[in-house]
């Protein structure tokens, strides 16, 4: 190659090098902007630490796809796919709830009971709260030690609004703050497979916990 | 040598303006939308449905909202700056197998699409991604039922009888294959386009009103704040009996933003 190739080859080069650093740095910023609610990488199956499973795929419409933060009753940051391997029970919630929640958690309590203590592990029962102004995870924590609820078994977790209103569109769980302080919410207990898949969802505040628990027996959950 | 140093020199001059409308084109959202936003003045708003307990009439605090819905050609940006909201690889959980369906591809938008339409076939997950992405939100259905009743109609009950009526025959029209352009269904009297016609729109809490899925079915019409509002009742039930992940040829979105 000759001098004035060379010469013409850098001329060309330095520019273009420019451009392309320019457009990579913004893509990197148009990223960073984006909503950090969405799944987009494989991230959050790196930092399990404790679940053994071979890394497959999880599926489209795995609740895993999510990729929020949330913290838990402890003030522990995760993500809701380091719970993939058990088998989910979760509904929704708020601390200062007196009417239907107790329900909903003594229901869930009452099909903790009816499942085997061996089993028991396979399983996670989750409260999300709708709350999470007055939801600190104090509060949470003090929620579960007032309703007896085994740290074993339980998480209870608190969010961004936002991810919150994900979640609860992801189960098709409504509720709406009333001008009091208090929601109008569904009555809704949602179960989801060890992969994250939603199984079955019980919608009510009386429900047949026998029943139920045959269910997820018959579905080898 | 001196031919040399103008071909040298000519170059310089022809490549660096390259360089320079590289780096200028960079998208920010906020420089990829450039759409316009109308102030919405606050005040009182009476919902259709209202829970137990709750007062007759709603604060609505002021806002900005666009004055049209989000374009194809804006949404096409937003797809590009963030590929997990692609056509091939939107996870199904959050948008449906009907998501942007008339796009010739994932950054293309072919002869269906009008780049100056609203988009549709979005689901209520991308819209929200959407306007976070733009550093906004989508509006809750107070506020786009509130920004909607400023009608250019006479005020009063001729007023709102002649909107109900030219309401009730745009939702029975099929909409047109390829849609128009935004803002040609009607500028309101705070500066809106196309809220009584064009499409329908995503809204943040689109089914909250619904918590017993009782208010829109039988006797719970009996309990609407005006039961001669028909299409606001067809508006709530069409609302009613979607999901999160549904992608329709009639729902798009518009952002708001909150007024510091």
């Amino acid at each position: 190659m000759n001098k004035k190739n060379l010469v013409i080859l850098i001329l060309i080069a330095i520019p273009a090098a420019y451009s392309v650093s320019k457009l990579n740095f913004a893509n990197k910023n148009a990223l960073k902007e984006s909503s950090s609610i969405f799944y987009s990488k494989n991230d959050s199956l790196d930092k399990m630490c404790c679940v053994q499973l071979a890394p497959s795929k999880i599926s489209e419409n795995s609740f895993y796809q999510m990729d929020a933060d949330w913290i838990d009753e402890n003030g522990r940051e995760m993500k809701l796919s380091e719970l993939r391997g058990r088998n989910i029970i979760l509904t929704m919630f708020y601390a200062s709830c007196t009417t239907a929640c107790p329900v909903m958690v003594s229901y869930m309590k009452a099909v903790e009971n009816e499942i085997p203590s061996g089993r028991l592990s396979k399983y996670k029962f989750v409260l999300v709260t709708i709350n999470p102004v007055n939801d600190t995870p104090g509060k949470l924590r003090q929620y579960a030690k007032g309703h007896n609820l085994a740290p074993a078994n339980w998480i209870l977790l608190t969010g961004k609004k936002d991810d919150i209103a994900t979640l609860a569109e992801m189960i098709g769980f409504n509720y709406k703050q009333n001008p009091d302080g208090t929601f109008s919410h569904a009555n809704l207990i949602t179960f989801l497979d060890s992969e994250g898949n939603i199984v079955h969802q019980s919608d009510g505040l009386y429900q047949n916990v026998k029943k139920l628990a045959g269910m997820l027996k018959q579905q080898n959950l | 040598m001196k031919a040399q140093l103008i071909q040298i020199l000519s170059l310089i001059i022809f490549l660096m303006p390259a360089a320079w409308v590289s780096a200028a084109h960079i998208h920010t959202p906020q420089k990829l939308r450039a759409t316009r936003m109308a102030f919405i003045p606050g005040g009182s708003y009476k919902p259709l449905f209202k829970q137990r307990g709750e007062p007759a009439k709603e604060l609505i605090k002021p806002f900005l909202m666009d004055v049209h819905a989000v374009t194809n050609e804006q949404y096409l940006a937003f797809v590009k700056a963030n590929p997990e909201w692609r056509r091939s690889k939107v996870k199904r959980i959050f948008a449906d197998k009907f998501y942007l369906r008339k796009w010739e591809g994932d950054l293309v938008l072919g002869d269906k699409v009008n780049p100056d339409a609203p988009v549709t076939d979005v689901s209520w997950y991308a819209a929200n991604a959407y306007c976070k992405w733009a550093g906004l939100r989508l509006p809750t259905v107070s506020e786009w039922e509130y920004a909607a009743n400023a009608c250019e109609y006479k005020a009063g009950k001729e007023g709102k009888k002649e909107l109900n009526g030219k309401l009730l025959a745009r939702y029975s029209e099929k909409p047109p294959e390829k849609l128009p352009d935004v803002e040609s269904c009607g500028r309101n009297s705070l500066g809106v386009y196309d809220m009584d016609g064009l499409i329908r729109e995503w809204t943040y809490d689109f089914n909250n009103n619904y918590i017993t899925g009782s208010a829109i079915c039988g006797g719970g019409s009996g309990d609407a704040s005006d039961p001669a509002n028909y299409p606001a009742f067809i508006r709530y039930g069409f609302f009613s009996s979607l999901k999160a992940n549904y992608s329709l040829d009639i729902l798009g979105f518009r952002c708001v933003k909150d007024v510091k």
